[in-house]
């Protein structure tokens, strides 16, 4: 094999889903996955051989249609930040628990309804933070639509039409979000109560802090100071710090891989930092 | 000539006020990474972690306290009558003695709405004796005239509150928590960022003690304090307390000292303990 195939089968042989692409790079290089992964993905007649490598068995397959995307370079970061981004990114299944549940993310636009009963003010501040985000992250589109039946978030007050039975149990403001087998985020629901957020000012911190967690099923940090969207503790100067602005371009870079778990996450890091180390600069990432 | 002289003074001051001692009494542990540009040299000096961009370096500097913090905490821990006050206003000694009793803080500046049926000459003398508390630091209390620039709202209940329920029915109207209540809206540290006052005024029989109530629950209500016998009459924590124009000397120093320092943790009686013992090694000098 030479060196570029080898980068690519390193990859096919790990990550949970990637693929072929009609990218010129991509043109004349073997496709290998693991035997696990090819049991899941193929049927036996898409087999073009197989070699072994180590302990390892790697099928050779050739592209397939489910598993076409774009292909775009692996994105670096150092460890400090991967540990802070590592501590929102990934929600536990509990305290002591060693693996975590899968990172969330929006694939299609936000299109925001908020109901009539939302000063328009507050809407207005909202919608100029949704532009800051925008602004900052490329792959995230939200926009503001009237009609209901296009939306696909929905932001109301305990005391108007209620759009989620799920969150009308609760006592206080939050959010739910539902997402399909890939992690990829589709809709989502935020529900504010009146008499607890009593005025604009409190609605509008509360909502903009509800809606950015829910951009990624954020956990928020014990660790970051006040002012940071992703920490834990209120404050009423939050912004979105350029701290902030990396992790969530890093959440939504298709230069990582999308839907994995924390540990998963660690490993394949640990993996192209290795191959980058040994002097490897053309790892690419397919996200579907 | 002179004009230069006053402004160097200024400076020194304002520079000597900043300046950092080298103390982290571990109160403030969350990182805010901000960008190596903004820093000046004193602050490069204090970096504690870093993380490089594609165009910036982030950093994260040390929490340690400046030297008007230094000063303000000997001034408070190394004071054993007030020590002693603080902590009975803050945790609640007198029913239990677990040392994980944590206290609460305003973190935000106070924005404080008068509904109109509060009647106009309690909310002058309600402002009027709680403006001297701005002069504290990182305690600001505002007071605004539209509901929506608020987060905290003082005002008539729509319910009855009942009156206190203790079995010999000693306390009436007049003890503080009677026919008035306050809620509060916290974050995971225990910080306080909206709140709502109400009173039952149809239901108080002495309306002359809207005022003294109002005063005494909106103190309570900076620190989620506890009512004490043990404090004088004067003090607003006091389960006596007689209405005063001014507030006292007590109370203004137990508010400076719980506000000395926003903590970004969880701090609890334990800590303070901690706080006291740290004192007597770092404030020899202070």
């Amino acid at each position: 094999m030479n060196k570029h195939s080898k980068v690519l089968f390193l990859l096919f042989s790990f990550l949970f889903v990637f693929g072929f692409s009609q990218d010129p790079k991509f043109k004349n290089k073997k496709i290998y996955v693991s035997k696990e992964n090819f049991k899941r993905k193929f049927e036996a007649s898409d087999s073009l051989g197989n070699i072994i490598i180590g302990k390892d068995t790697l099928i050779e397959v050739l592209s397939h249609p489910d598993l076409e995307g774009i292909p775009v370079r692996y994105e670096y970061k150092d460890s400090t930040f991967l540990e802070e981004y590592k501590k929102v990114a990934f929600q536990l299944y509990h305290k002591d628990s060693a693996d975590t549940k899968t990172m969330k993310y929006w694939k299609t636009p936000i299109k925001i309804y908020f109901s009539e009963g939302m000063d328009k003010k507050v809407i207005k501040n909202i919608m100029s933070f949704t532009k800051e985000i925008e602004g900052a992250v490329d792959s995230l589109n939200i926009s503001r639509v009237k009609n209901i039946n296009e939306a696909n978030y929905f932001i109301y007050y305990d005391d108007d039409f209620q759009f989620s039975q799920k969150l009308e149990k609760y006592r206080k403001s939050d959010y739910s979000i539902y997402w399909n087998k890939k992690s990829q985020i589709y809709k989502g629901y935020m529900r504010i109560i009146r008499k607890r957020m009593f005025s604009n000012k409190l609605a509008q911190e509360k909502i903009k802090d509800l809606f950015f967690g829910s951009l990624g099923w954020f956990k928020r940090s014990h660790e970051l100071g006040c002012n940071s969207y992703f920490s834990n503790c209120y404050s009423e100067n939050k912004q979105m710090s350029e701290f902030d602005k990396q992790l969530l371009q890093y959440h939504y870079s298709y230069g990582i891989c999308k839907g994995t778990t924390k540990l998963s996450f660690e490993a394949q890091h640990k993996r192209h930092k290795k191959s980058l180390k040994d002097g490897r600069t053309d790892i690419y990432i397919i996200n579907n | 000539m002179f004009k230069f002289l006053i402004l160097l003074i200024v400076l020194s001051f304002t520079i000597n006020t900043i300046a950092q001692t080298g103390v982290d009494l571990g109160l403030n542990k969350k990182k805010d990474f901000i960008s190596i540009k903004k820093l000046d040299k004193n602050e490069r000096e204090i970096i504690k972690d870093y993380f490089i961009t594609d165009n910036d370096t982030l950093v994260n500097l040390k929490n340690e306290l400046t030297e008007a913090e230094l000063k303000l905490f000997c001034s408070c821990y190394t004071n054993d009558s007030l020590v002693k006050k603080y902590k009975k206003a803050v945790f609640y000694y007198e029913w239990n003695d677990d040392k994980l009793q944590k206290s609460n803080q305003w973190n935000s500046d106070i924005k404080v709405y008068f509904a109109p049926s509060i009647p106009r000459n309690v909310r002058t003398k309600f402002i009027k004796f709680y403006n001297p508390l701005n002069t504290i630091n990182n305690l600001k209390i505002d007071f605004v005239k539209n509901i929506e620039d608020s987060n905290y709202v003082i005002k008539v209940s729509n319910t009855i509150i009942p009156n206190l329920t203790i079995r010999d029915n000693k306390y009436d109207e007049t003890h503080p928590l009677s026919k008035i209540s306050y809620s509060m809206l916290t974050d995971k540290t225990r910080k306080f960022y909206a709140g709502t006052m109400q009173i039952d005024l149809d239901n108080l029989d002495d309306k002359s003690l809207l005022l003294p109530k109002l005063k005494q629950v909106f103190f309570l209500s900076l620190g989620s304090f506890i009512i004490n016998k043990s404090f004088s009459e004067t003090s607003l924590v006091s389960s006596q307390y007689i209405n005063s124009e001014t507030i006292s000397i007590e109370d203004f120093e137990l508010i400076k000292m719980h506000y000395f320092k926003i903590y970004d943790q969880l701090v609890s009686a334990f800590k303070i303990d901690e706080l006291v013992q740290t004192s007597k090694s770092i404030c020899k000098n202070e």
